[in-house]
């Protein structure tokens, strides 16, 4: 390997902070635009750390990000209502930990199931909330829920720079992750559940711990964005949002370092580019070429460099 | 007063249920016999809305015969999505699959936006009402039962009875013995697929007789069949249709007592539960 790990995790991180830099000068309409991709680069990752590494189609993500999001508001509400309020970077930890803890209430029973049986649970845990949400009074029901002045005042630029620092920890923890037996658990796990079981490998314990972490920097990514659009809506919780994080790593190479980032970058870049060349038919051209992908390229891009590598000797990670 | 409204709610609820066991039997079908869970089941049961309104609008047909139009049709496009896509899936791992079939999903509810506009749509046909004692019951509802009975009937019957049935009966099984033994897997993968597939569209154009429909509706029936069919357990029509009729009950039950939009968190609630205390699904053990 000689240290080629370490250069992956180098050009992420300084991938991370030109666009920092870029975002930090540019007008407020980039530095928007940018925020939004890398809110998708985290989510990304996040689904990256479990899905992407177990193999278990989470088709539940976003409820964490929802659940991050609700956990912001209906605390900014409750504060201020007793007249109190908190630095933003708490109602953030806040949120990742508030969707961590709930992934482990659920993660015990669901972990258990494999394949389709686990899609179908996280789908249905994701629904449940949400439509609970949307039928719950103290919730705002379908409108949501306002925190305009309720929290420390609104700057793009500062929030930028929060989420850069968690787009930072969720690369940093997911290089940590591969390096470790956690990550080569993982792997196993996806490679072969009972064989790892067999070799000794606690696969209970590896699912729940990555679970749980991609819970957490969801929870993180929810609770910047109730920040920036001062509200949160049912809307997060919609599942059409997997769509977008599953074509991210798709795109990049799933279960790897640069995958996310790399996946997340073309696709918000491409995305935005068929929204305004087919604002009719973009859904359409991307549900072909997600399928395209998964049939022909399911390494991705980073799978693809790594044939091309191979020969010299170096692996992307 | 309360009894009238306990009884009026299960008369409902059994005769929604059978639509419920309905639109699960095409998706328990697919997975028994490939492994296959169809994520495109709730875009595929409103293309069958769709292709059964069309055929009905245009060429003014009795509603029933464009339904049944409309099932062929979706045999068809059964056949096609196999050679297509679907062929390619059934060694792929799950997530593969479930990715690719989220694709399809994707294209059909986009190509049904664009094609014909997001505005619900229904099949306008007016059955006169049935009232028997304490209940009444919407003629449709009657006649969507008996089409959902005669369907489920017919399958369960077919997978007994035939040839074609034993056929997919040992490729549930077990289908590397079931080659060894010379049943064309590939062909009863075709096959069993395309049924699947035809009995979504006539869940599709039964659903359009007593709901509107619109090209993203999909969803809340693709999760309805998964409630469905994970209670009956997955593979087993006859499961799927009596926790139809379990699903039916509960929605109507809760329609009636707390508040018709709470359904589907009370459905997804009892399929964790099911996962919790009964993984296997009721009809565990019982093939």
């Amino acid at each position: 390997m000689r240290g080629i790990g370490f250069n992956s995790l180098t050009m992420s991180l300084g991938f991370l902070i030109l666009i920092g830099i870029y975002g930090m000068v540019a007008d407020t309409a980039t530095t928007s635009y940018l925020h939004a991709m890398v809110e998708l680069m985290i989510l990304a990752y996040s689904l990256n750390l479990f899905t992407g590494l177990s193999g278990y189609a989470n088709f539940g993500h976003v409820v964490f990000y929802g659940l991050g999001a609700y956990t912001v508001s209906v605390s900014a509400v409750g504060l201020s209502s007793m007249g109190m309020s908190l630095p933003t970077p708490v109602y953030v930890l806040g949120a990742g930990v508030f969707a961590a803890i709930f992934a482990l209430v659920i993660g015990f029973p669901i972990l258990r199931l494999r394949g389709d049986y686990f899609a179908i649970a996280t789908l249905g845990i994701n629904e449940a909330v949400r439509v609970t949400i949307c039928n719950t009074k103290e919730l705002g029901e379908g409108r949501g829920i306002y925190i305009l002045g309720l929290v420390p005042s609104y700057d793009i630029k500062m929030l930028y720079i929060q989420l850069l620092l968690v787009a930072f920890a969720v690369v940093v923890t997911t290089h940590i992750v591969l390096k470790t037996k956690l990550g080569y658990g993982l792997r196993a796990i996806r490679a072969d559940e009972d064989v790892a079981e067999i070799m000794g490998v606690n696969t209970s314990k590896y699912k729940i711990m990555a679970y749980a972490l991609g819970a957490f920097f969801a929870g993180l990514a929810g609770g910047v964005v109730t920040l920036q659009f001062a509200c949160s809506f049912p809307e997060y919780l919609f599942i059409g949002r997997s769509v977008d994080m599953f074509s991210a790593i798709i795109i990049g190479g799933i279960g790897t370092l640069l995958g996310p980032l790399i996946g997340s970058v073309i696709f918000w870049i491409v995305k935005d580019a068929l929204l305004i060349q087919f604002p009719y038919f973009h859904l359409i051209i991307f549900g072909v070429a997600l399928i395209v992908l998964i049939l022909f390229f399911p390494r991705g891009i980073v799978g693809l460099a790594n044939r091309v590598l191979a020969k010299r000797g170096k692996v992307l990670e | 007063m309360a009894f009238e409204l306990l009884a009026q709610t299960i008369i409902n609820g059994l005769f929604i249920g059978f639509l419920f066991g309905l639109a699960g039997m095409g998706l328990t079908l697919i997975f028994g016999i490939m492994r296959i869970l169809n994520f495109a089941h709730g875009a595929i049961i409103m293309l069958g809305a769709y292709t059964a309104f069309w055929i009905f609008i245009l060429y003014s047909i009795n509603p029933l015969v464009a339904i049944l139009i409309g099932t062929v049709a979706g045999l068809i496009f059964g056949v096609v999505l196999y050679m297509i896509l679907v062929n390619r899936l059934v060694r792929a791992p799950a997530l593969a699959s479930l990715l690719a079939l989220f694709g399809v999903s994707m294209i059909l509810e986009n190509s049904m936006l664009n094609l014909w506009s997001p505005n619900p749509r229904s099949i306008p046909v007016d059955y006169p009402t049935i009232s028997y004692g304490l209940v009444t019951i919407s003629g449709s509802r009657v006649l969507v039962s008996i089409v959902a009975i005669a369907a489920s009937v017919l399958l369960l019957a077919t997978l007994k009875w035939t040839r074609f049935g034993r056929m997919i009966r040992a490729t549930v099984q077990d289908s590397r013995a079931a080659t060894l033994m010379g049943v064309d897997v590939n062909k009863v993968y075709a096959l069993g697929f395309s049924i699947g597939i035809a009995l979504a569209f006539l869940a599709g154009g039964l659903l359009a007789l007593i709901y509107p429909f619109e090209p993203f509706g999909g969803l809340q029936y693709a999760l309805y069949s998964f409630v469905v069919v994970v209670l009956g357990t997955l593979g087993n029509p006859a499961g799927c249709l009596f926790a139809g009729l379990i699903i039916g009950l509960i929605h109507s039950i809760t329609g009636s007592y707390w508040t018709l939009n709470m359904s589907p968190a009370v459905a997804y609630l009892i399929l964790v539960l099911t996962f919790l205390l009964r993984p296997g699904g009721i009809m565990a053990g019982r093939e």
